[in-house]
């Protein structure tokens, strides 16, 4: 490997991390479309570091979220069951399937990630912070151990909220972790919006909580990819320290960046990446 | 939730992530300053790496970075674990325990 494709992969991490830092997104549905179509990696090399570079991200911002008490710890361990077998399900079934197949789901999972982002949804607070006014039922022990709060600097007030339909979120988590063993995303896509309009979890805690658990979720597949024989050293070395550096800056500049605006040309992006991975999976568009 | 248990998953999470970049950056520079061939990563690679005893290679760094990075969210489980069990949360330490034993499930049958 040359020396300036190491660093084309250190700097297509950084773009990635900052991109993903700033849209709510993981580093893997960027990483992914970059190593297929502009380094001809192979789809489940792609995959394999991906994973490992949701686990450096995800590890980073947990910290960050666990520090300041807004993911939900309880909540995130009991979804971890669902992620993870999930997760081993989609990673095993992933080796089955050629990569043209694979690069085909992916292509048509980015198209349709795309219609929330042009949405904005997760931009604005859900209701489900007030609690579910329909809910009179009084919480289980289980439940009530899942009580969550956290302080939201942005309305300078403590928000408050039990957790509901967990059932459901076990089970949607699952969803979540097949999609990350058979694409290498992190599934955060569908575990926040589940949880927020679900759950009655505050936007906050939803995303933070997500995160928390996708760095574990990512872990039971980069495993099976790695027994495989999947994962190269080098690309994903470059990958997982470009996509960390990255990321960082995407923190310090956040605030800084009209994110509406930037998911909203993002999805477009996104719209025209997954066109081109269905394109040349199905051999109407060649390399 | 606890300001000990943020603090000792905080750390476990925050300290793997940067040694593991910490270890991969070691081992690019010093593969940048002597590119060759370096082949995906087996199981039986690590075994070698440790007969050859040639610890402070480029592959050796890399590969050891990519194991502390897998490394990190197990560590923070196992964490969880003992502090679910610290605390006397029985229901969550079962939890963290189960996902414990899919992680290892996982690697029984990843390698």
């Amino acid at each position: 490997m040359t020396i300036g494709t190491i660093l084309f992969l250190v700097g297509s991490g950084v773009a990635a991390g900052l991109l993903g830092s700033l849209l709510g997104l993981g580093g893997g549905i960027l990483i992914i479309p970059i190593l297929v179509l502009a380094l001809k990696v192979p789809m489940h090399t792609a995959i394999a570091t991906s994973l490992l570079c949701v686990i450096a991200t995800s590890s980073a911002a947990a910290s960050r979220n666990v520090r300041r008490g807004i993911a939900n710890i309880h909540l995130g361990v009991t979804l971890e069951i669902g992620t993870v077998l999930g997760a081993m399900i989609g990673s095993a079934v992933a080796g089955l399937l050629p990569g043209t197949t694979l690069m085909l789901i992916f292509g048509i999972a980015m198209c349709l990630m795309s219609a929330p982002m042009m949405r904005g949804v997760g931009d604005q607070p859900v209701a489900a912070e007030e609690g579910d006014p329909e809910a009179t039922e009084e919480p289980s022990r289980f439940a009530n151990a899942l009580r969550g709060s956290f302080y939201d600097h942005a309305t300078n007030s403590e928000v408050s909220y039990i957790v509901r339909r967990l059932p459901l979120a076990v089970s949607i988590s699952g969803f979540a972790g097949i999609l990350s063993g058979l694409l290498g995303v992190g599934g955060g896509i569908i575990t926040v919006p589940t949880l927020a309009t679900f759950c009655d979890v505050p936007i906050k805690a939803a995303a933070a909580t997500s995160n928390f658990i996708i760095g574990v979720t990512a872990l039971a597949s980069a495993i099976i990819y790695y027994g495989r024989g999947d994962v190269s050293p080098l690309i994903s070395a470059a990958s997982v320290v470009g996509v960390f550096l990255g990321s960082r800056i995407g923190t310090v500049v956040a605030t800084r960046v009209h994110q509406r605006s930037l998911r909203r040309a993002f999805a477009v992006i996104m719209v025209l990446i997954g066109a081109q991975l269905i394109l040349r999976s199905t051999g109407v568009m060649e390399f | 939730m606890t300001a000990t248990r943020s603090v000792a998953t905080s750390f476990t999470l925050r300290f793997g992530v940067l040694l593991s970049c910490a270890l991969l950056i070691a081992g690019l520079s010093l593969y940048l300053a002597h590119p060759h061939a370096v082949r995906s990563i087996r199981v039986g690679d690590l075994r070698q790496i440790v007969r050859s005893g040639e610890y402070l290679s480029d592959a050796t760094l890399v590969h050891a970075g990519l194991l502390v990075l897998m490394l990190t969210p197990l560590s923070r489980v196992i964490v969880l674990t003992i502090e679910f069990l610290r605390r006397r949360e029985p229901a969550f330490a079962l939890i963290a325990t189960g996902v414990l034993l899919l992680i290892g499930i996982t690697v029984a049958l990843g390698v």
